[in-house]
């Protein structure tokens, strides 16, 4: 075969092994771009996921359940950013996803909760300033009747005593 | 006992009912005083701070698996969402810096990030192994570590494979400024908490 009728095909080669390698580098940058985008994202979504847990455990809600998913979103996100570190963009993105689910998902609960406790909270304050007020009034009523009929008693005691006649003769 | 003392002695019954009916309201309004801090340790393989080598060498060969636990306590007034971040260094790299709280500059390979309600513990395993190392003349260098089975790339160098050392720092998420920080503050001061462990590469 004549170097004449090899080079279309060189060029062809040529022209074909560029249009690829162009196109692979580009979506190979595209995909890096969508996982960093993508961690970027889960790690907002985490932090907003802690920021609600952390209010609802404030106002006095039980966060245990919400903690343990919340962390296994955590764990996702800390193995989508080494997959992405290590050049593995489709199973990082493949990660943040669910990741990004859970995280709203608790955010959503967290804030339900904490609403719910904070209802709790104030009920329970007003309940608890009423039993204390309901009580101590209760303790001074019965204490001032305690004592009108203890004072009545003791004066009747002390004026029914009749005096003893002692011989004072030696 | 004439009237008058058995008056004081009505009051004060009466002021001690008072006081305990009052005591649920008083408390509500009592402010608490605790001081807030983290916890991180390491632990050897049988969960105790020692045993940290396998067959307690220090010189650890290339595939040797050493097995450590990760231990953390969360004694702040709330759940915290912390990193722990771990990076290997040799002797002349700078550690962090325990009266300035500073990080060490070295950039971490691995981390464990955890949401911690308060007064929690959690104990993470720490199973690692060096899976790479390049010898060049004296000078030994990690190039693959694999932690708890989970490959990671890094290049650090020590003369005659001696004096690495994993290090581990608390970084606490810092809700205001919305990044992770190195410490917490603790009423008007700034405290920090992280670990180390020495070893040679054989």
């Amino acid at each position: 075969m004549s170097l004449k009728c090899l080079k279309p095909f060189l060029v062809v080669s040529f022209l074909f092994t560029l249009i690829y390698s162009s196109i692979g580098s580009a979506v190979c940058e595209a995909n890096s771009e969508a996982a960093v985008s993508a961690i970027e994202e889960a790690e907002a979504t985490v932090s907003s996921a802690y920021r609600a847990v952390f209010e609802a455990e404030k106002a006095g809600a039980n966060v245990l359940d919400l903690s343990v998913r919340l962390n296994n979103a955590c764990d996702l996100l800390v193995r989508a950013k080494v997959l992405c570190d290590a050049g593995d963009f489709d199973d990082a993105l493949r990660l943040t996803n669910p990741c990004i689910d859970i995280g709203k998902a608790v955010e959503g609960e967290a804030y339900s909760l904490r609403d719910l406790a904070l209802m709790q909270g104030e009920w329970n304050f007003r309940l608890t300033i009423v039993l204390s007020s309901v009580s101590i009034g209760l303790i001074v009523c019965f204490s001032c009747f305690g004592w009108r009929v203890f004072k009545r008693r003791y004066f009747r005691r002390i004026l029914g005593l009749r005096p003893e006649v002692v011989s004072s003769e030696p | 006992m004439n009237l008058d003392d058995y008056r004081t002695l009505f009051l004060t019954v009466t002021l001690i009912l008072i006081l305990g009916a009052s005591t649920p309201v008083i408390g509500m309004f009592l402010p608490r005083s605790e001081e807030p801090f983290f916890v991180l340790a390491l632990l050897g393989e049988r969960g105790m701070a020692d045993h940290y080598y396998p067959n307690g060498d220090p010189n650890i060969g290339v595939g040797s698996p050493v097995r450590w636990y990760l231990y953390l306590y969360n004694h702040m007034d709330g759940a915290q969402y912390v990193a722990v971040r771990v990076k290997v260094l040799n002797s002349t790299l700078p550690a962090p810096d325990s009266a300035l709280c500073c990080p060490s500059p070295v950039p971490h390979f691995f981390e464990f990030r955890r949401v911690l309600v308060k007064n929690e513990t959690w104990i993470s395993p720490f199973f690692w192994r060096v899976s790479g190392a390049t010898y060049q003349g004296d000078m030994v260098a990690v190039t693959q570590l694999v932690v708890n089975n989970v490959t990671l790339s890094l290049d650090t160098r020590a003369l005659g494979g001696h004096n690495f050392r994993l290090v581990f720092e608390l970084w606490v998420y810092d809700d205001a400024l919305g990044v992770f920080r190195f410490g917490w503050r603790s009423g008007q001061d700034y405290r920090c908490a992280w670990n180390q462990i020495w070893f040679n590469v054989a």
